[in-house]
């Protein structure tokens, strides 16, 4: 009982006073979920259409009887009401009312964009979306036009005499997050490219920095926005702002940049026209996919032409509300920023998409399901018109590759003999599996298809970028073969070329931006092997085998001179960070130790413009031109190693300066050692002609063997 | 030539060194017994048997008459080379890291560790005052740290001692006055100095830090001039007597072995040039982390002890001896 009272005694009232108000919104306790929060949306049925005709009053009964027969094809019981404007005829705008919201949602999608004439195209929206509308804040004015940024020639690396390419790296120096951009010096220690100030900076961006696809820009993510970075002094060329952004990705001609904000946002990725810097559109990513995270980045694929960008569309929810797979991509116009055709193509349990990097076709690969197979298609844009498609049953996994002349497309797929579901919802495939390359070839007439069945399973595919070749790597961890297939022009399989020597741990095959020569990777493993192939002659053949144990990256500069290996953060613990460049033949130039090396990117090249001709000159001319540049090389090498026999002599004259004075302070200090060790001179020049040269043999180990015989013996 | 690979030791290796002429190597090893080798032909003549704990340190004489040994088992011992018996034990509350003969072989010095309330300690004793000998005496210097002082060396005749301490400190003080010391560095290393050795003629030293760097540092001020930049933490580092190299060695953590490649853990010992601080060659040999090395006093041998339990003594091929920078 005691224990009671004291208890009570020393109870509080947590309770809140009774003039307490709780001041946190939900906005903050629950801003993920704050979308679903139902309203209650008197409006519902009211829709709000500008652009109709403005007329005067003696013709307002005419448009009245005309809009109504628009409208009530839609929906007999529409109720219309045309605002008058103070002379009695028409302000341009019309309200609506509807049933019920369902009509309403009906007509707001088949009037908005309708257009009623020639001159009039209507625009609806919801009444209740009329009240989100805010008016223009007091204090708004035009916007000042922004002084064009000269920074120069963008193009000024490209004009290196020597044709070197350049690469940015992002690593800690001296402690400080530092972004430097190099120019590869082949078989020289890179020097930073341009003015050692301006080429590198502490902090140049708070996460991570990307060359725009034509390599024109650097740009660098900050805390308020995106800031491009151009010509010789990298200088400040573009900046959007745009708080906590993301993720950035620009379309392939550089004329537009999409961008992402954080997490919990819902208006989402932007398109920023990028030479002017005006944001175009804003998409909100939850209406376009129906979900709260970003599934992936880049969101919206562009076609290599630019006119256009798609995305995957929301999933539709079916009568029971249950999200459906999503069925269909959306495309976007980039002049209009519109669906094209006002609608998205559907294709049912749709799963990747990929444009062709030469034209603006796509190719889809839709799951497959217990009652329909796999497909695996070509889309013509804007036409919609399916090019080709190819079903298969049983797909257990599937991949594409586009070849970058977009002459052909190649999948794989993995088909099973059975599936079997476990209790724990795995699905478990039954009586092994079989791997499969098939490949559209899309210049052929009606798009033929050839299928090559692999032995082994599949690892992974590249194209070579121009030829008729690719390579498949297959097998497992353990042994990995990449073989090489050339498709000849009128056979209707793929030829098998080379199988090549199997390693350990491979995983990707890269052929080099110009084809011809093929690195093999096994990426993140201990050996941390790289093949070097070369594919151009009849026979593909192994150059050389190069090993740089854990390393997590590997990429071929833009000309397929020189190939990176490179370890950075994010691969595995305990690796040392820094990377190493080969030349094409596998012989390595550099190398370099990092701390805590984040990011390698070579600095991407513009399109060749050059006229085919043109282009064949030189190639005709490639002996003669070599011979200068091996010169110029030679050159090079000698006029370095002066520069270093230079340098050398300095520091080595600077050291020796210490050194004398350490040995004469010795040397004075001599008799003193003499005395400590009783009067022997143990620093004295031993004199070599004491010495006697004694030999000692010792037998380690004695074995006997028969001693073969000789030639003349066994002809006897 | 082929490397010798001596298997006398049955734990990792804490330190080899060679005598003067380098017709001796000597041994110690996690285990209680350091060895003595022939240096021409690995065979082994003998061992010092007496301590009871793994063996940190051993040092030999410039005359090569006695050795001392640091261990484990609290005791530095003093021996006579070439009977292997004990002369002397010197007691202490904690383990001995390492110990080291002054230049005329009189006095030894000796570095204690720091545990519950004992301080670490860096302490000499004169091996010809009968007093300091005796069972239970004092040393004439004795100073205390509160970091743990890893290593000490005679650096300067039989004058100057400088040490290494686990924080990547460096001390020189002056045997005349243990209150304060003569010359300190402390920014050239972040991380415990491993190793600390004197160049053959005395001029530099060298030392070896667990932060992936050696040092050449002027024996008279301690200051830096020059540093070898490593992958891994460096163990030993040593100076070569007749060309401007040294040599250092070092691994992938003893504890972190087990997960990694051999390729990865660079096991190698390396060797660079002492004024340029460029990497030009690499040997391969262990299969764990070098622990210690010694350069042998013709140029031409190094002697390393590693984790793995081996001491290999490797001569140097032509391409090496041929070996010249331009300038």
């Amino acid at each position: 009982m005691v224990e009671i009272d004291f208890n009570k005694e020393n109870e509080e009232d947590y309770s809140d006073p009774a003039d307490f108000v709780d001041d946190v919104t939900d906005d903050v306790l629950v801003p993920d979920v704050l979308y679903k929060k139902p309203t209650i949306d008197e409006f519902e049925g009211n829709v709000f259409i500008a652009g109709i005709p403005v007329v005067g009053a003696e013709r307002i009964a005419r448009l009245q009887s005309v809009l109504k027969k628009v409208l009530e094809k839609l929906e007999p019981g529409v109720k219309i009401f045309i605002p008058p404007s103070p002379e009695g005829g028409s302000l341009g705008v019309l309200l609506t009312e509807w049933p019920d919201s369902r009509s309403a949602a009906f007509a707001v999608k088949s009037l908005d964009g309708y257009s009623f004439d020639k001159n009039h195209t209507f625009s609806a929206r919801f009444f209740t979306d009329m009240k989100k509308l805010e008016a223009p804040s007091d204090a708004w004015t035009t916007p000042v036009k922004s002084e064009y940024s000269d920074v120069g020639d963008l193009w000024w690396w490209l004009q290196n005499e020597r044709c070197r390419d350049q690469f940015a790296i992002s690593h800690d120096k001296l402690g400080i997050p530092t972004v430097g951009v190099f120019t590869n010096m082949k078989g020289n220690d890179p020097e930073l490219a341009g003015d050692p100030e301006k080429a590198e900076r502490a902090n140049w961006t708070e996460t991570v920095f990307t060359w725009s696809p034509h390599g024109s820009y650097l740009s660098t993510i900050h805390k308020r926005g995106i800031i491009l970075w151009g010509g010789k002094d990298y200088a400040r060329a573009h900046r959007f702002a745009h708080d906590n952004v993301q993720y950035i990705d620009f379309s392939p001609c550089e004329t537009f940049l999409d961008t992402y904000l954080g997490r919990l946002e819902k208006k989402v990725p932007e398109s920023l026209g990028f030479r002017t810097g005006e944001l175009k559109k804003a998409y909100s990513t939850f209406e376009l996919t129906g979900r709260t995270q970003l599934p992936t980045w880049p969101f919206f694929k562009w076609s290599i032409d630019e006119k256009y960008f798609a995305c995957l569309k929301a999933p539709e929810k079916d009568k029971l509300e249950r999200e459906k797979k999503i069925d269909g991509i959306s495309i976007f116009e980039s002049e209009t920023f519109e669906l094209v055709d006002k609608r998205a193509v559907t294709i049912e349990n749709i799963k990747h998409f990929d444009w062709s990097p030469t034209a603006p076709i796509l190719a889809y690969y839709s799951e497959c399901t217990d009652a329909v197979p796999a497909e695996f298609g070509l889309l013509q844009v804007p036409s919609m018109q399916r090019l080709r498609s190819a079903r298969v049953h049983n797909v257990a996994d599937a991949q594409m590759f586009w070849q970058k002349s977009g002459k052909r497309l190649a999948f794989y797929t993995m088909r099973y003999k059975k599936k079997e579901f476990r209790e724990t919802g795995e699905v478990k495939y039954v009586g092994g599996c079989q791997y499969h390359v098939d490949i559209f070839e899309i210049d052929k007439k009606d798009v033929s298809l050839m299928n090559l069945p692999l032995a082994e399973p599949f690892i992974h595919f590249d194209w070579d970028p121009e030829g008729d070749k690719f390579c498949v790597l297959v097998g497992n961890t353990a042994k990995a073969t990449p073989q090489v297939y050339k498709i000849e022009a009128n056979s209707h399989a793929p030829k098998l070329v080379s199988k090549l020597d199997a390693g350990v741990h491979f995983n990707e095959v890269q052929f080099a931006p110009k084809g011809g020569w093929l690195a093999v990777l096994a990426k993140v493993s201990a050996g941390g092997n790289v093949y070097f192939i070369d594919t151009s002659l009849a026979e593909a053949k192994r150059t050389n085998v190069i090993e740089h144990p854990l390393f997590n990256k590997g990429y071929w500069d833009p000309t397929g001179r020189y190939f990176v290996t490179c370890s950075t953060l994010g691969g595995r613990a305990g690796a040392d960070l820094g990377y190493r460049i080969f030349t094409f033949q596998g012989r390595e130039l550099c190398r370099k130790n990092l701390d805590r090396l984040a990011q390698f990117k070579w600095r991407p090249r513009p399109p060749v413009k050059l006229s085919e001709q043109k282009q064949n000159e030189i190639r005709k001319n490639l002996k003669k031109t070599a011979a200068k540049f091996v010169k110029q090389d030679d050159d090079e090498k000698c006029r370095a190693s002066q520069e270093v026999v230079e340098k050398r002599r300095k520091i080595m004259a600077a050291f020796d300066v210490i050194r004398n004075r350490n040995r004469e302070c010795l040397e004075n200090t001599r008799h003193l050692r003499i005395a400590l060790r009783d009067g022997v001179d143990t620093e004295a020049q031993l004199d070599e002609d004491e010495f006697v040269d004694e030999e000692i043999t010792i037998a380690l180990s004695t074995s006997k063997t028969a001693a073969p015989l000789s030639e003349e013996d066994e002809r006897d | 030539m082929r490397p010798l690979s001596l298997k006398g030791h049955e734990r990792a290796l804490t330190r080899v060194r060679f005598n003067r002429e380098g017709d001796l190597t000597f041994s110690c090893a996690k285990d209680k017994k350091p060895c003595v080798w022939y240096t021409e032909n690995g065979e082994r003549i003998g061992s010092y048997d007496g301590h009871n704990g793994a063996v940190w340190d051993i040092d030999v004489s410039w005359d090569t008459s006695k050795c001392v040994t640091a261990s484990g088992d609290l005791t530095v011992k003093i021996w006579d080379a070439e009977l292997g018996s004990c002369i002397y034990t010197i007691n202490h509350q904690t383990p001995m890291k390492s110990c080291g003969f002054s230049y005329s072989g009189n006095l030894v010095c000796y570095t204690t560790q720091k545990m519950t309330k004992n301080l670490s300690t860096v302490q000499v004793r004169d091996l010809r005052d009968g007093n300091q000998m005796a069972e239970g005496a004092e040393s004439f210097f004795s100073t205390q740290f509160d970091v743990n002082a890893t290593t000490a060396l005679f650096s300067q005749m039989d004058d100057i001692i400088t040490i290494g301490f686990e924080s990547g400190l460096l001390q020189q003080y002056d045997l005349r006055n243990p209150d304060s010391p003569i010359n300190t560095n402390e920014v050239v290393h972040r991380y415990s100095i491993q190793d600390l050795q004197l160049s053959p003629r005395g001029d530099f030293l060298i030392s070896a830090s667990r932060d992936k760097t050696a040092a050449l540092l002027d024996v008279n001020d301690l200051k830096k001039l020059k540093q070898y930049k490593s992958e891994r933490p460096v163990n030993s580092a040593c100076i070569a007597p007749n060309r401007d190299h040294i040599c250092l060695g070092g691994g992938e953590d003893a504890m972190q072995v087990t997960q990694t490649a051999v390729s990865a853990g660079h096991f190698e010992a390396k060797i660079y040039h002492m004024v340029f601080e460029e990497e030009f060659a690499r040997f391969k040999g262990h299969f764990g982390p070098i622990n210690t090395m010694a350069w042998h006093p013709s140029g031409s041998i190094i002697a390393t002890g590693g984790e793995d339990g081996y001491v290999r003594i490797q001569e140097f091929d032509e391409d090496y001896l041929g070996f010249t920078y331009d300038f």
